[in-house]
């Protein structure tokens, strides 16, 4: 365990006005689930001298709906997607695949995607929402689509100075279908060895209009795979289509990331996953 | 009988469950330093020099200590006396310890650590154990050339005419994964020097409290009456804390001896893991040959076990798998040779099962494979040449003194799991993505040490004179529920109810050495003993109140806390009134039971004896559903029938049984040490994975009880042959489900859908993770 000082902030500018204070110098404590580990192991920790607890900001605890949007508010519990009616049932699914119950009560969904960890089962859902991150810094704000902000394996756009404090996203309409498959390699408290996130949007001939997949552990940083989703968009789709899918989702993860030590195993598996995914989506039987 | 062979709540059931239990890791006193150990960061060096003036010279540091300063041995061992407490001149695996110290704080000890320098000079190392075996690869121990751990062989009969009386022969080569205990307590031992003798008091998570205060004797250099062992409250062990124990115990009262302090080390999780001993993993080469009809004619079998960096109980280990290595059958043709390898790995000793797990999946994978090779129903084949009473077994043992109960075993579970409906169900084509399959697997298993060497053990009751009793015993509580059985059997014996004994933690100091706490021979042995004793203080009691009842004590019955005479049951005293009486009379109401086992034989050289003096019989039927495009095992149901002769507290003997099944379904399906060029890089529980609660899944537990002539009551072993049997039945199931056979462990994801691991892949040096 490094050492280090504890600072905790009663306000969201109190917060800001200590990490403009302290840059690099800080980390900031939301659920603890992933710090507590790095604090412990001295890991990607060097320059960290003070921890800034934010874990008592009510304002970001809220779940808010406004102007047809969704905005989490980065303290956001795991456990709390899942029960908020507010919250789509693709995130609440994935949020309750998330560690073990205690787990989900202390971790967050802001301390989800800031980690940026390849596995994160709260991403995939939220980029196959299109969700934005609003970060706040004593100087102003940004905002970013998830995406953007998240450039690789544990690493994002947030500058020293910047909380991550809040998720937006549209909230697909009650019709859309969702899919969530993942595949871990035990029932509970297992880390995702690959997930995918999928939403599809039909009108009343049943011809797609709208499709979006969004794979963890494919990608070294979230994305939609665009031409995945192409070969569906506009179709009636056939079961041949959902699996020309896959099968571009595993190519897009070969194209990018090469043949690795894994890539025998998880290249038939990821089509599986976004086959079923896409199924569950459609509302098709495919076990 | 009125307390045994009932279910009795565990007595330590509250204070656990409440919390004031005391754990090693609660221990506690003001003065106390803490100690930490440098451990090697290479697998095989020579050390040249140590120099820790640094880590003197900390404020805070009260002693730095190397193997130079141990003054007695700085090596011990139960078989062989290879354990380093510390490294002296070479270090062999990556959790040696090289130097010590006590500080003020956990921290400054941490800190004091980084202050010291240790030169080392690499030598080669060797990770593989047949390579280490053959010539010209590193050697080392001088003492055992050739890298020979251990050497154990069947020679039966003529497996040349064997074969050639085979219509079907058979090879294959299985092999089995180092596995952690994970017992969820990590190591941890408090030691307090004395003003006066003992010299030397320690506690903590001490598995085998007498094993221990041997080592503690010999790396003293103390007298064995100036050393005390007390075992704390026990967060698991199953067989993983006896020699890690015993050396962290070593450390410590080195420590508290130099300063004058009481001294406490815990390891932490990763600590644990890098330095304690595993399960050995095994390569085995099994070649059987049979008659079209299915009868085995003959057998032969080569396996390798990888002992790692020292002996532990390598020895006993690859002996138990020899004499178990063919299964519960006959085979008339049997040459088994057995072979544990030092290498540069993490060392591997006693564990649950103890050589059984890893030959029982080879044998039981192999004879579902012959079934189909065949075309015969794999419990056919089972009971075509499964042990019978009288059958003889490969050492050449007849099995006519207790009920062989195989048939019995086999027929309970396949009833009580639908098992020939459901293998003809799951076997008819099913499009599905999730596809079933169910598997049965089943042992005989030789109870207690056997022919490993002398086989006894004692425990006394002391009743008090108002009327309470208290029970000492050499044998330990590890979690298995040994205290309640104890305890029971000393009310059985009595009369009394068991709320009135309490069951005193073991204390080396109090009761004579009655050996380790290991295979599954606490009930059979300690049973025994506890018998004895409390017999010994009946007689007295009976004694004192015969001429008040006007009857002999062949006469009297005991129960429901009284002593009446068996044909007038009015005639009858209180045990309270009874323990008056003899206490009136001078009379001694303690007394200590001491029980010899058995006779047992074993000839060396040709592997031929009557290695154990009874046996158990065991069989577990497990049902999954396998996800064919993802590899992913889900275990539905495992129904498991164990003969335990009688089972002193049903309770207990279910207990074992669900936890012998959830261990072997992650023997089977997800645990794996992750160690290349003898790096552990699965530290932790977040990467080596034991199955949580949502994994395990329904076990039906069929007790079966056929009294044994030896056993307490007729009550045999339960500990480990529910643990054995459970991974061959899944492979079995899993196979079926997805017509491909895995022949090594775990099931893993990549094995099931690729029938590969990709470990090697992953860690191999200048790939990318």
């Amino acid at each position: 365990m490094i050492e280090f000082a504890l600072t905790r902030p009663r306000t969201v500018d109190e917060a800001l006005e200590v990490l403009a204070e302290l840059g690099p110098r800080a980390r900031v404590l939301a659920g603890g689930t992933d710090l507590l580990i790095y604090l412990r192991n001295g890991q990607g920790v060097e320059m960290v001298d003070t921890v800034v607890d934010i874990t008592g900001l009510a304002e970001l605890k809220e779940v808010r709906a406004e102007a047809g949007e969704l905005a989490l508010g980065a303290l956001v519990t795991h456990a709390e997607l899942t029960r908020n009616p507010q919250v789509p049932p693709l995130l609440a699914r994935a949020a309750g695949h998330v560690g073990s119950p205690q787990i989900r009560n202390r971790g967050t969904v802001g301390g989800n995607v800031a980690n940026a960890a390849v596995c994160a089962d709260t991403v995939a859902p939220l980029v196959a929402l299109d969700a934005r991150v609003v970060l706040q810094s004593r100087d102003g704000q940004r905002i970013m689509p998830l995406d953007e902000f998240i450039t690789g394996p544990n690493r994002t756009q947030l500058e020293p100075g910047e909380l991550l404090t809040e998720i937006r996203f549209a909230p697909p309409a009650a019709q859309v279908g969702w899919g969530f498959a993942r595949l871990a390699r035990r029932e509970a408290l297992a880390i995702a060895r690959m997930n995918v996130a999928a939403l599809c949007a039909a009108d009343a001939a049943g011809v797609l209009t709208d499709v979006r997949i969004a794979p963890g552990s494919v990608l070294p940083a979230p994305a939609r795979v665009t031409e995945a989703e192409q070969i569906l968009l506009g179709k009636q789709p056939e079961p041949a289509q959902v699996k020309a899918a896959g099968r571009a989702v595993a190519e897009k993860m070969v194209a990018v990331s090469g043949r690795r030590w894994s890539t025998d195993y998880k290249e038939p598996v990821i089509c599986a996953l976004v086959e079923r995914a896409l199924n569950d989506a459609l509302g098709v039987e495919w076990k | 009988m009125q307390t045994v062979n009932k279910p009795a709540k565990r007595l330590d059931a509250r204070d656990k469950v409440t919390g004031k239990a005391r754990f090693g890791a609660d221990l506690y006193v003001d003065s106390m330093l803490y100690g930490k150990v440098l451990r090697s960061p290479h697998p095989h060096a020579k050390i040249k020099n140590i120099d820790v003036s640094g880590a003197q010279a900390l404020d805070g540091v009260e002693a730095v200590l190397t193997a130079r300063d141990i003054p007695g041995s700085h090596t011990f061992g139960v078989v062989i006396a290879n354990q380093q407490v510390l490294a002296k001149e070479r270090v062999r695996y990556k959790g040696d310890g090289v130097a010590m110290v006590a500080a003020r704080s956990k921290e400054l000890a941490e800190k004091a650590l980084t202050l010291i320098n240790v030169e080392y000079e690499e030598l080669s190392a060797v990770f593989d154990p047949r390579e280490a075996l053959q010539a010209g690869a590193p050697q080392l121990h001088a003492d055992y050339p050739g890298n020979e751990a251990a050497y154990h062989c069947v020679r039966k009969g003529d497996v040349e005419a064997g074969f050639a009386q085979a219509d079907v022969i058979l090879q294959r080569e299985y092999e089995t994964q180092t596995i952690e205990h994970a017992y969820i307590e990590p190591e941890v031992a408090l030691a307090t020097p004395g003003d006066s003798a003992p010299a030397i008091t320690v506690q903590g998570s001490i598995q085998n409290p007498f094993s221990c205060r041997k080592a503690l004797s010999v790396v003293l250099g103390l007298p064995l009456n100036q050393v005390r062992v007390v075992q704390s409250f026990m967060g698991g062990s199953f067989g993983g804390k006896d020699e890690v124990m015993s050396t962290l115990c070593a450390r410590a009262a080195l420590l508290a001896l130099k300063t004058g302090k009481p001294v406490k080390m815990v390891n932490t999780r990763e600590e644990s893991i890098r330095e304690s001993y595993k399960r050995h993993p095994y390569k085995m080469r099994y070649k059987v040959g049979a008659t079209r009809e299915g009868k085995l004619t003959a057998m032969e079998i080569e396996v390798v076990a990888d002992a790692g960096a020292y002996a532990s109980m390598t020895p006993f280990v690859t002996w138990r798998s020899t004499v178990q290595a063919t299964g519960p059958y006959e085979v008339p043709n049997v040459k088994t040779d057995i072979y544990g390898a030092y290498t540069n790995n993490c060392y591997t000793g006693a564990m649950r099962g103890f050589g059984s797990p890893q030959v029982i999946f080879g044998q039981e994978s192999l004879m579902d494979e012959l079934a189909a090779e065949l075309g015969m129903e794999p419990l056919d084949l089972r009971k075509l040449n499964g042990y019978r009473q009288g059958s003889i077994t490969a050492t050449g043992q007849k099995l006519d003194n207790h009920q062989v109960s195989l048939m019995e075993v086999l027929d309970k579970a396949v009833t009580a799991s639908g098992y020939l409906e459901k293998r003809k169900l799951y076997s008819e084509p099913h499009q599905g993505k999730l596809k079933r399959g169910i598997g049965l697997a089943c042992s005989f298993r030789g109870c207690s040490l056997g022919a490993e060497g002398v086989d006894a053990t004692g425990a006394m009751v002391s009743v008090q004179y108002d009327g309470t009793v208290y029970v000492y015993s050499g044998l330990a509580e590890n979690g298995q529920g040994l205290q309640t059985i104890f305890s029971q059997i000393a009310a059985e014996e009595l009369g009394i109810p068991l709320e009135r004994v309490v069951f005193m933690q073991t204390d080396t100091a109090l009761i004579p050495d009655g050996g380790p706490t290991v295979a599954s021979r606490s009930t059979i042995m300690g049973g025994n003993a506890v018998r004895l004793a409390a017999e010994k203080v009946r007689e007295t009691l009976l004694g004192a109140i015969g001429g008040q009842l006007r009857a002999g004590s062949e006469e009297l019955a005991w129960g429901n806390d009284r002593f009446y005479v068996k044909d007038d049951p009015q005639r009858s005293v209180s045990f309270q009134e009874a323990v008056e009486a003899a206490r009136s009379q001078g009379e001694l109401l303690s007394a200590l039971g001491w029980y010899k086992s058995p006779r047992v034989s074993w000839d060396e050289e040709h592997g031929q004896g009557d290695a154990y003096f009874t046996y158990v019989y065991g069989c577990q039927i497990a049902e999954v559903e396998v996800d064919t495009e993802t590899g992913y095992v889900r275990v539905l149901k495992v129904t498991a029938a164990h003969d335990v002769g009688r089972a002193i507290n049903p309770e207990t003997v279910k207990g074992q049984i669900y936890g012998g099944v959830a261990q072997g379904m992650g023997y089977a399906l997800l645990e794996e040490l992750q160690q290349f060029d003898g790096d552990i890089k699965t530290l932790n529980f977040d990467e080596y994975l034991i199955p949580g609660i949502k994994d395990v899944p329904e076990v039906e537990a069929i007790l079966v009880e056929n009294p044994d002539r030896f056993g307490p009551y007729g009550a045999k072993t339960i500990g480990e042959p529910t643990l054995e049997i459970t991974a061959p039945a899944i492979a079995s199931a899993v196979a079926q489900a997805t017509g491909r056979r895995v022949r090594e462990l775990p099931l893993d994801l990549e094995r099931v859908l690729l029938g590969r691991s990709l470990l090697k892949e992953r860690y191999q040096r200048g790939k990318q993770k």
